[in-house]
């Protein structure tokens, strides 16, 4: 049965290789669909905005409704994804956290899955998401569930687009940009930051493709913003409150985490010079970096991250896993056939070390939330304790916000702090930041307690040992690690800021 | 016409070329002024030393008079650089914070404009310069505003003036200028001794006459320095015994100063100087054998030796990597780039960009985590009483406290039991001192301090504003945020009890939190 030559197995395999393409196609959708799916498997929930969309959608009121605003603020700054959303609560009725769930996997599977239209061998996007998720946090962020992921899987699409097509774009490229630009902007709202993308067209000497894209970012950014039915307040209030954001902080140790300068991530120049010293050693015929707008999109996030880390997180790194993956590709263009076994083998370990990878719940990174207690009316223990109908939560810690209105979304009453400090009223702002200014001393809180109704609540994480050192409000241990303070209820004097003796929890 | 105006346009942009040169020499030497400049403007002040140089510029006193020392001090082993401050604070009346401000700007400049007359390609600094910043704790100390900072630039001197002139015989002269500068490094910070790591470095690069010439430089401008000094055999001594002191006296490395730890291995300069050899595999350098070359020995012997002090490869052992970096990058730049092409202003200017960013941005708050720092002053009304009285004295175990108070009150007319130095204390009271490290702060430890207490002395504890130290033979203020103040009691009255009096001192306006503007 076998011919002189050892034949008589190849045939039948030989038959199959036509498939190997097919089959690492699969393999990579696969594996990057259940990786969120593993991962909310383990009880995850983002720690931060996704939690407060979800629970718009479900409270079906307006953020002024929910939040204590400054009047800056005038309409919702990411209509179209709290619009979306909304519908989908009102069709599926579901909750809030099947919201978030929705949005975490939805999204990570956009991002992950956008760029491989525009692969030859999408393994390589897995290398690079390994890569990744070893010296960063960009897989992390994959997983917020937030709608900068619609911008961040559209810049990331369009430098691959024009990686993968150097000729000059049609126009009908610049219909799509158009519309690709105008979901971001309704989606996500930050319109002024494709500026970053364009600028990085133009240095890498693209100046056509730079010239398309302006014309469809123009295009784009005024048809997203008509969707929203107030497309100049739209767009005027994005760039107020981002100069709001990142211009009312004395020093950058107050702001939102990812506002604050980062400190060079030397683990991604390191990446950066080993794509250089393997394009040099393995040959590869890539594009010279400086012609390629991804590279430069890097270099200026980079160098921008030091006032504001996002720059990196959001624009920078995205370009480097960019480059990175055009690079890898060549080399296993040039390393293994597209039909060969070897490379369905080499697929399959790295789908399974990707997975295992990105899963691993390395420091509870997807476990934390497991232990999370949140403030909620159904709990007996607190009945009181809320807010009552129009009062105000106040606090200085936005992870309070987060989880309360998540768990809470129909709660009447209102938060002090939301999602950006910078939005609060100027002098509650001032009380804040002298707060986070003081590391959270409570004497720092006296403007607040003096302004408290019998509705308010004041809300501090500490630890059970004793409660806040503030002896106007009565205090009650509400969930492990938050105490809650009120007016107390009768003419008697305060209680001493020790912990009740009935120990409430 | 086109073309004329084309030719036109060429002829002038020509003409500019020239200029190119003086441009990026203009741009550089702005950077590194700006750098400091900046940084002092977020309200930056160092944590150490150079708060005390300053203050004792400012007091005039000896330091007998504002520590309690042991016998082991016999003379101020930083004597040209309170020397030099003290005749500009008599000169300008500038108060401590103007002293520390010139300090840390006058120092870091020196430091970055060293390297610059030795270079063609100043960019190429620029570029060491941020890539230590970035992989390192570099900046932080040359940010210090200390003396050692003339220790490095004389340092860089010598290695860049070996880079570019090592390849010929070292003259007569070359030996008196090492001296010159020596000597001046010797005078102003004192560390003499260590100099012998460059000389050694010299000889194992096989660089033996530049190794003699550096050694007869370095013999001769330490006796000049210590000359200067007016005491040369006290001041050399008393260095060496200094050094001996505050690494023998110490049971583990873990009640050291920080800086005398060792180092955890420095993973990214080993990344950085592989990260040179592959660039000059890959880009043809014709550089200079590392075994060759003093720096690299420089940097490998005090990387080496920092696994025992930190300091070995922070103030010798960076500075010669970075000169190795700087020399291989400048190669790199003049083989890529004309030195009059538009294209090299261009990068100078993306380059001075990135390492003003680099550098000034206030990651982790580095520039302003001194912002909210409350000082003990006697102006504050709430502290009245609570500092040392006249001929008292201060005990801590904390030495930011010293530093700070000091700082705060450099004519304070009360003496300091814990300094700069550990070591410099009487042996009791370090043994002390040692303890109450050992135990982590535990108050027992403080005992004897307490016991021997006077009414005049204060002991000053860190701790939070929730309850006050539990040494109940004191009395206790919390004097400012996150710091308490104990005295004897002044009344025939028993002792309070370690718990916050009724009169909730906590709420009063003795611990006011601090307005961020």
């Amino acid at each position: 049965m076998t011919d002189d030559h050892g034949n008589y197995e190849a045939s039948p395999l030989e038959a199959l290789r036509r498939y190997v393409p097919l089959a690492v196609w699969v393999v990579v959708l696969l594996v990057l669909l259940a990786i969120p799916l593993k991962i909310i498997s383990c009880g995850y929930l983002p720690g931060d905005d996704a939690l407060r969309h979800a629970a718009k959608a479900v409270s079906s009121k307006s953020w002024s409704e929910i939040l204590i605003l400054n009047p800056a603020y005038q309409m919702d700054h990411e209509f179209g994804w709290n619009l979306l959303l909304g519908k989908i609560h009102r069709w599926e009725n579901w909750d809030a956290e099947m919201l978030v769930v929705f949005s975490v996997v939805a999204l990570f599977v956009l991002t992950c899955w956008s760029v491989l239209p525009w692969l030859k061998r999408p393994e390589a996007w897995l290398i690079t998401l390994i890569a990744a998720m070893i010296v960063s946090d960009l897989p992390q962020r994959f997983t917020l569930g937030r709608p900068f992921l619609v911008t961040l899987s559209i810049s990331m699409t369009l430098l691959l687009w024009q990686m993968r097509d150097a000729s000059p774009p049609q126009w009908r490229t610049i219909l799509w940009m158009t519309g690709l630009f105008a979901l971001s902007t309704f989606v996500h709202g930050a319109w002024y930051l494709w500026v970053l993308l364009i600028v990085a067209f133009f240095f890498a000497g693209q100046f056509r493709w730079g010239l398309a894209l302006t014309a469809g970012w123009v295009a784009g950014v005024l048809l997203g913003a008509a969707l929203t039915g107030h497309p100049v307040v739209y767009l005027v209030q994005a760039v107020k409150l981002a100069l709001l954001a990142g211009g009312m902080h004395p020093t950058t140790r107050t702001m939102a985490t990812e506002l604050q300068p980062f400190g060079g991530d030397v683990l991604a120049l390191i990446i950066l010079g080993g794509l250089l010293i393997l394009r040099q050693l393995a040959r590869l015929n890539a594009r010279p970096l400086a012609a390629t707008p991804a590279f430069w999109l890097v270099c200026l996030c980079w160098v921008l991250a030091f006032r504001i880390s996002r720059f990196w997180e959001d624009w920078g790194w995205p370009a480097l896993a960019i480059l990175m993956t055009c690079d890898l590709q060549l080399l296993l263009q040039a390393r293994l056939a597209a039909d060969s076994f070897k490379r369905l083998g080499l697929v399959c370990g790295l789908g399974a070390v990707a997975f295992l990878c990105l899963t691993s719940d390395l420091n509870s990174r997807w476990s934390s939330t497991l232990v999370s207690q949140y403030l909620t009316a159904d709990n007996p223990d607190l009945k009181g304790w809320l807010p009552d109908k129009g009062g105000t939560f106040y606090t200085a810690d936005v992870t309070v916000f987060f989880q309360t209105f998540f768990k809470n979304p129909k709660g009447d009453w209102r938060y002090m702090l939301g999602f950006e400090p910078t939005w609060m009223p100027k002098e509650d702002f001032e009380i804040y930041q002298k707060i986070l200014w003081n590391y959270g001393d409570a004497k720092a809180y006296t403007p607040w307690v003096e302004k408290m109704r019998p509705a308010d609540r004041l809300v501090i994480r500490s630890g059970r040992g004793s409660p806040p050192n503030i002896p106007q409000l009565e205090w009650n241990y509400g969930v492990s690690g938050l105490w809650i303070g009120r007016l107390p209820r009768t003419n008697a004097p305060p209680l001493a800021p020790t912990i009740p003796a009935t120990a409430p929890r | 016409m086109t073309n004329g105006r084309n030719n036109f346009f060429a002829t002038r942009l020509n003409a500019l070329r020239r200029y190119v040169p003086l441009a990026v020499w203009i741009i550089v030497v702005l950077v590194i002024l700006a750098i400091p400049l900046k940084i002092i403007s977020y309200g930056y002040l160092p944590p150490d030393d150079a708060l005390r140089h300053a203050a004792k510029a400012v007091s005039g006193k000896p330091w007998p008079e504002i520590l309690v020392l042991g016998p082991a001090f016999q003379i101020d082993h930083n004597y040209g650089w309170h020397f030099l401050l003290r005749q500009i604070y008599l000169w300008t009346h500038c108060g401590t914070e103007g002293l520390v401000v010139l300090a840390v700007v006058a120092l870091f400049t020196v430091v970055g404009w060293s390297a610059l007359p030795w270079l063609k390609r100043p960019e190429a600094w620029l570029i060491a310069l941020t890539a230590t910043a970035l992989t390192s704790g570099v900046l932080g100390r040359l940010m210090l505003g200390r003396p050692f900072l003339v220790t490095i630039a004389g340092l860089l001197i010598i290695l860049f003036v070996w880079q570019i002139r090592g390849s010929t015989s070292p003259k007569w002269w070359t030996a008196v200028w090492m001296a010159l500068l020596i000597a001046i490094c010797s005078f102003v910070h004192g560390v003499w001794y260590l100099w012998a790591l460059p000389v050694a470095a010299f000889f194992l690069a096989g660089q033996f006459r530049w190794g003699l010439v550096l050694m007869v430089g370095w013999m001769a401008g330490v006796f000049l320095g210590a000359s200067f000094t007016g005491h040369p055999l006290e001041s050399l001594y008393q260095a060496v015994v200094m050094a001996y002191r505050a690494f023998g006296m110490h049971l583990t490395q873990r009640t050291m100063v920080t800086e005398f730890r060792p180092s955890s291995g420095d993973v990214f300069g080993l990344i950085l100087l592989g990260g040179l050899l592959i660039l000059r595999q890959l880009a043809g350098l014709k550089a200079r054998s590392l075994t060759a070359n003093p720096a690299f020995w420089l940097a490998a012997v005090t990387w080496a030796l920092g696994f025992k002090a930190v300091r070995f490869s922070a103030d010798w052992g960076w500075p010669a990597l970075m000169v190795l970096i700087t020399c291989d990058l400048q190669l790199l730049l003049e083989t890529r780039f004309a030195a009059d092409s538009f294209k090299r202003l261009a990068l100078v200017g993306g380059l001075a960009v990135t390492t003003f960013l680099a550098t000034t941005s206030d990651c982790d708050s580095r520039w302003t985590y001194n912002l909210t720092q409350q000082y003990l002053t006697p102006d504050d009304k709430n502290l009245t009483g609570w500092l040392p009285d006249k001929g008292g004295i201060l005990y801590s175990s904390d030495m930011a406290i010293f530093y700070q108070t000091f700082f705060k009150n450099p004519n304070g007319d009360w003496r300091y039991i814990l300094g700069y130095e550990p070591a410099l204390m009487p042996d009791e009271d370090f043994r002390v001192y040692h303890k109450i490290l050992w135990n982590f702060g535990d108050t027992r430890a403080y005992a004897p301090w307490v016991e021997k207490m006077r009414p005049a002395d204060r002991l000053v504890i860190r701790s939070g504003r929730g309850s006050p130290p539990n040494i109940p033979q004191l009395e206790w203020n919390y004097g400012v945020s996150g710091t308490w103040i104990g005295r004897l009691p002044r009344t025939n009255a028993p002792p309070p009890v370690p718990t916050i009096p009724a009169t909730a001192p906590l709420e009063k306006a003795a611990s006011p939190v601090n307005s961020p503007k």
